[in-house]
């Protein structure tokens, strides 16, 4: 794996752009930032081969602050731009990231899509359980009883998505949840869901301390996974229907045929221009 | 395995010290770029302080460890207790209106664990070698301490209550 | 030299890092209002959620107002961090006046180099000497009592702001404002300087403290819109807010969407429940709802779009006005989708716009897309208690349990009367695919011409009134605007004509259909027409050569954004025709 073929180390920091980041102080995206440059400078890809896809709100506002290729596309649409990408060039790199509101509300028929199609790709969703760009309303991981959105004040009243449930369900073949207050750990998860042979998925806890203060506590409430990560989606079901969704790690994984359309191989126009011929 | 039992020999721990401050100076960097960004100046300048004490240290540690050829460790094989490295200041601690002696304070807190760290190998490591080593260095964080509570010294107590910023927050987009 | 009153005063606040420029800038306002005057006040930030540099831009004055002026008179600066961010819409002038912290270190020379007059008040270190005292609240009674307020007011407003955040706070931020007030350094400036006095408007008429979105969450509730569908979108998301408890509180609801494809479907379908329904969003949510709305015109459904306009193309500049979804409003739809669109002229017409568009998307059952613009939507105005008529309309036609029910039955009117679900018998299945009178599909040609003259006849026959556009003064040149720039056109032709230019100031206000024939009865006998407004591609004036004749000479001032356009270069475009 570690071929060092470079004279000069690349360092994570080298894989960052020269933009301060605006993300409020204390904010959980710093952290996944942080993450994914480790785990590139751990695999040594060379930044030209790898491109981040993201959408509109507070985390897709990432990839402006990486220096390798990227997309900040529409709302909710990530995942469709990503999928184009990687059907016209496999050889990249393709990572996609969004929040929760981008990727699960708007974007939640592509996240179901992406995760059955199981193209080589790896998607991180900065979960915040709110919608943080537009000043604070629910999402769809939102708790049905927090009413301090001015949209829903009393609250939705309608049960959150469990992410890793859904994407499990939707047929994704890698599953893992990690915590920004353990950007090492995210680290760790991203190299694993990269090396991944199909659709990657993370769902990164990040909490919001504008919209969201009481998230900061949820250091305190984070845990490991006890068991290894599994092959077995009925026990994979299992494990996230009984966790109370504050369990790290990778919690399911396993070899689906992944979508690679075309051979691309050029076979010449043989017939092609003939075949209308009288 | 204890962290202590698997910095087992020299070379490790070297690697160890380094990576500590090196996380803490980068760490202590992006900190002041947030300070900067959300115009708090002082508190930013105050950061950039940190991070460059942060490098001068990480400079020694590598100047002590010339001869010496450090394992390259993953960023999560570290096994740090607290899942980062002990001197790096927790992210979730800021806030854009923080002030000086409230950074202060998280750094000595940095400063207090990464002490604690080296104290613990000092005494439990299985190489004499790394006792000695980690020993010096604790007694360096202490003084560090001691350099930070006389900075602390400007900023009076009355600056201890979180400000309040009144305007709302903004949608950017 | 601006020919600016001294009783018609602009201030810019600025300040960053949590100063609180925005609150004071609110509460400069409210208190404009409490001592009898008028204004606006806008908001400009940098892209921090928190923490960014802000500026707020007041205009206050003794007579109505509905634009901002084209210089600032006063810049009160908390501080100078980031100062380039708002040169471009702060303009000064040589004898504009600057008042600063000179703790906050050197003035810019952009600034300082124009030769304002400049005040230096040390108003970090005079709230360090009020308990829980901050810099905004000092400025706040510097400008108070520049202003020519009186202060017995602010208190109470104090109370009102920050009330929540406990009686420590509410002391500090009065012992402050009234540190600021009593400050003999803006005591002593004040008397060598021209001056605002209190305003008499108090005395005359009540009036309103309200902004562009509110307006319109007000008109769609006096429409009888009584569901709405929600997605978060910058400049709009503050309406659809304004309306959720509002809704409830009328024995309607609001559901929050999971996107805007969702929205208008949702609004369709309550609609189709019998109830009238809306939404709000910008560019790029219109641009998602475009299939949806077709649907609604094709299955003869009401429903209103309150689309507030801004930075575009795409994602653009979310926080800025921009006169650029017209053409979408307007020709977005696939296939051929006689629909309504309307533009708001002013804050109040903001009220006046949406109460008309949801009786008519009622009456005509179509879709009704307003269009606002951020400018409007999130500029908040003191002005008279808004007063207008609007013509008379029916409410929605419904059908009662008939046999044999036509729910598209070809009438002279266009408009076929709709049976509400839970009226027996007249059971109708709505749809996109083109159909016969009772709704069954249909691919014949006869059936898609019937209907589709039918669709357009609803539209294009019905007798708009008088409110098709917005029509002042007389003279030998006309300028055609719509939406936001309507106000500033306005101010200009004011100045013009004092200056003694007569000019006719057009302003439509149902862009679709257009009203050809109104429009050359309102043109005769003008020789020079300006048309104004805030896009770059110049989007209403192909929409004028698409559907009306404009015989006189014909100039447009095209600009986009996310500057406003200013008063004085209308009136510059006019005195210098020739």
């Amino acid at each position: 794996m570690n071929q060092a073929t470079q004279a000069i180390p690349i360092k994570p920091r080298d894989y960052k752009s020269e933009l301060k980041p605006v993300w409020c102080p204390g904010c959980g995206d710093f952290a996944v930032l942080n993450a994914i440059t480790k785990a590139l400078a751990f695999m040594e890809l060379p930044r030209e081969d790898v491109a981040l896809i993201s959408g509109i709100g507070c985390s897709s506002r990432i990839s402006a602050y990486t220096s390798l290729y990227g997309f900040h596309g529409v709302h909710g649409r990530a995942l469709a731009l990503a999928a184009g990408l990687k059907a016209a060039r496999q050889d990249l790199t393709v990572l996609v990231a969004g929040g929760d509101g981008d990727g699960l509300s708007i974007g939640g028929n592509h996240f179901i899509h992406a995760c059955r199609r199981n193209m080589d790709m790896t998607y991180i969703i900065m979960d915040n359980e709110v919608y943080g760009m537009t000043k604070g309303q629910a999402s769809p991981t939102t708790a049905p009883d927090w009413a301090d959105s001015k949209l829903t004040p009393h609250g939705t009243g309608i049960r959150p998505f469990q992410p890793a449930g859904l994407a499990l369900t939707a047929g994704a073949s890698f599953i893992a949840r990690g915590f920004t207050g353990d950007p090492n750990g995210l680290a760790k998860i991203l190299v694993a869901a990269i090396q991944h042979k199909g659709f990657s998925f993370i769902q990164a806890l990040s909490p919001c301390p504008t919209f969201r203060p009481e998230q900061m506590q949820w250091k305190h409430h984070v845990r490991e996974f006890d068991s290894e990560t599994t092959s077995n989606p009925i026990e994979a079901a299992q494990r996230i229907q009984a966790d109370d969704g504050m369990s790290m790690g990778i919690i399911f994984q396993n070899e689906y045929p992944v979508f690679r359309p075309g051979t691309g191989v050029d076979a010449g126009m043989g017939s092609i221009e003939s075949e209308f011929t009288v | 395995m204890s962290l202590a039992e698997k910095i087992s020999n020299l070379q490790t721990f070297l690697a160890y010290s380094v990576a500590l401050e090196e996380e803490a100076a980068e760490r202590h960097d992006d900190l002041a770029d947030m300070m900067d960004v959300h115009n708090n100046p002082e508190v930013a300048e105050t950061f950039r302080k940190l991070a460059h004490y942060s490098r001068l240290h990480a400079q020694e540690i590598r100047d002590h460890s010339k001869g010496h050829k450090l394992p390259v460790i993953a960023p999560w094989d570290f096994g740090w207790e607290n899942m980062e490295g002990p001197e790096t200041a927790d992210i979730s601690d800021m806030n854009y209106l923080m002030s000086n002696r409230q950074a202060l304070k998280i750094a000595m807190g940095n400063e207090q664990r990464a002490h604690d760290f080296y104290f613990q190998i000092s005494k439990e490591s299985p190489d004499p070698a790394v006792c000695a080593l980690a020993e010096e260095f604790s007694e360096e964080e202490k003084e560090h301490l001691g350099l930070l509570e006389k900075w602390l010294e400007q900023y009076p107590e009355s600056e201890e209550e979180l400000a309040f910023d009144p305007d709302p927050a903004h949608m950017p987009e | 030299m601006n020919a600016i009153k001294s009783c018609d005063i602009s201030v810019a606040i600025t300040g960053s890092g949590g100063a609180g420029a925005i609150t004071a800038g609110e509460l400069l306002l409210s208190l404009a209002g409490k001592n009898g005057c008028f204004g606006m006040m806008r908001r400009s930030f940098g892209p921090q959620i928190r923490g960014g540099e802000a500026a707020a831009l007041v205009r206050i004055s003794h007579s109505p107002v509905e634009c901002m002026n084209d210089t600032f008179d006063l810049l009160l600066a908390l501080d100078w961090r980031n100062a380039d961010r708002f040169a471009e819409e702060i303009a000064l002038r040589p004898d504009s006046l600057i008042i600063a912290d000179p703790s906050a270190g050197k003035i810019p020379e952009s600034i300082s180099e124009l030769g304002v007059d400049i005040i230096e008040v040390p108003m970090k270190d005079l709230a360090k000497a009020v308990p829980a005292g901050r810099p905004n609240m000092i400025a706040l009674g510097l400008l108070s009592h520049w202003l020519g307020f009186c202060s017995d007011e602010a208190g109470r407003l104090i109370v009102e702001v920050f009330g929540r955040k406990g009686e420590e706070i509410v002391a500090g931020s009065r012992a402050a404002f009234n540190a600021g007030f009593t400050e003999p350094l803006i005591v002593e400036a004040r008397e060598s300087r021209p001056r605002a006095e209190r305003g008499q408007a108090s005395a005359m008429q009540s009036r309103w403290h309200f902004n562009g979105n509110q307006g319109c969450g007000l008109g769609a509730i006096r429409g009888g819109i009584r569901f709405a569908a929600a997605y978060p979108i910058t400049p709009a998301s503050d309406l659809l807010e304004w309306l959720s408890p509002r809704l409830e509180q009328l024995g309607g609801s609001l559901v929050q969407a999971e996107d805007e494809l969702a929205s208008i479907n949702m609004v369709i379908g309550a609609s189709f429940g019998g109830v009238p329904s809306m939404t709000a969003t910008s560019g790029p949510g219109l641009a998602l709802m475009t299939e949806a709305m077709g649907l609604a015109v094709a299955s003869e459904t009401p429903a209103v779009v309150v689309n507030v306009m801004r930075g575009g193309p795409s994602t653009g500049i979310p926080t800025k006005s921009e006169q650029v979804d017209l053409n979408m409003a307007l020709y977005g739809l696939h296939g051929d989708a006689p629909h309504l669109v309307l533009g708001a002229l002013d804050h109040v017409d903001c009220i006046l716009t949406t109460e008309w568009s949801v009786r008519l998307a009622e009456a005509l059952q179509t879709v009704a897309i307003v269009l606002t613009d951020q400018n409007l939507a999130q500029s908040t105005v003191l002005v008279p208690e808004p007063e207008y008529h609007l013509p008379e309309i029916s409410g929605r036609s419904t059908a009662g349990p008939q046999d044999d029910y036509l729910r598209y039955d070809v009438t002279d009117s266009g408009v076929s009367p709709m049976a509400i679900p839970g009226t027996a018998d007249s059971t109708y299945v709505a749809d996109g695919l083109e159909h016969t009178e009772s709704g069954k599909p249909s691919t014949a040609a006869a059936d898609h011409l019937a209907q589709l003259d039918k669709r357009e006849r609803k539209i294009s026959s019905f007798d708009y009134g008088d409110h098709w556009a917005d029509i002042r003064g007389e003279g030998p040149t006309a300028i055609l605007t719509w939406g936001s720039t309507a106000a500033v056109v306005r101010e200009a032709s004011s100045r013009l004509q004092a200056a003694g230019h007569e000019v006719k100031v057009i302003a439509l206000r149902l862009l679709m259909p257009a009203s050809p024939d109104k429009l050359a009865q309102e043109l005769q006998g003008i020789e020079r027409v300006l048309i104004v407004e805030q896009s770059h591609s110049r989007q209403f004036y192909h929409y004028l050569r698409s559907f009306y004749e404009i015989t006189a000479e014909t100039r447009t001032l095209a600009r986009p954004g996310p500057l406003p356009i200013t008063p004085a270069e209308i009136v510059g475009q006019i005195e210098n025709w020739s």
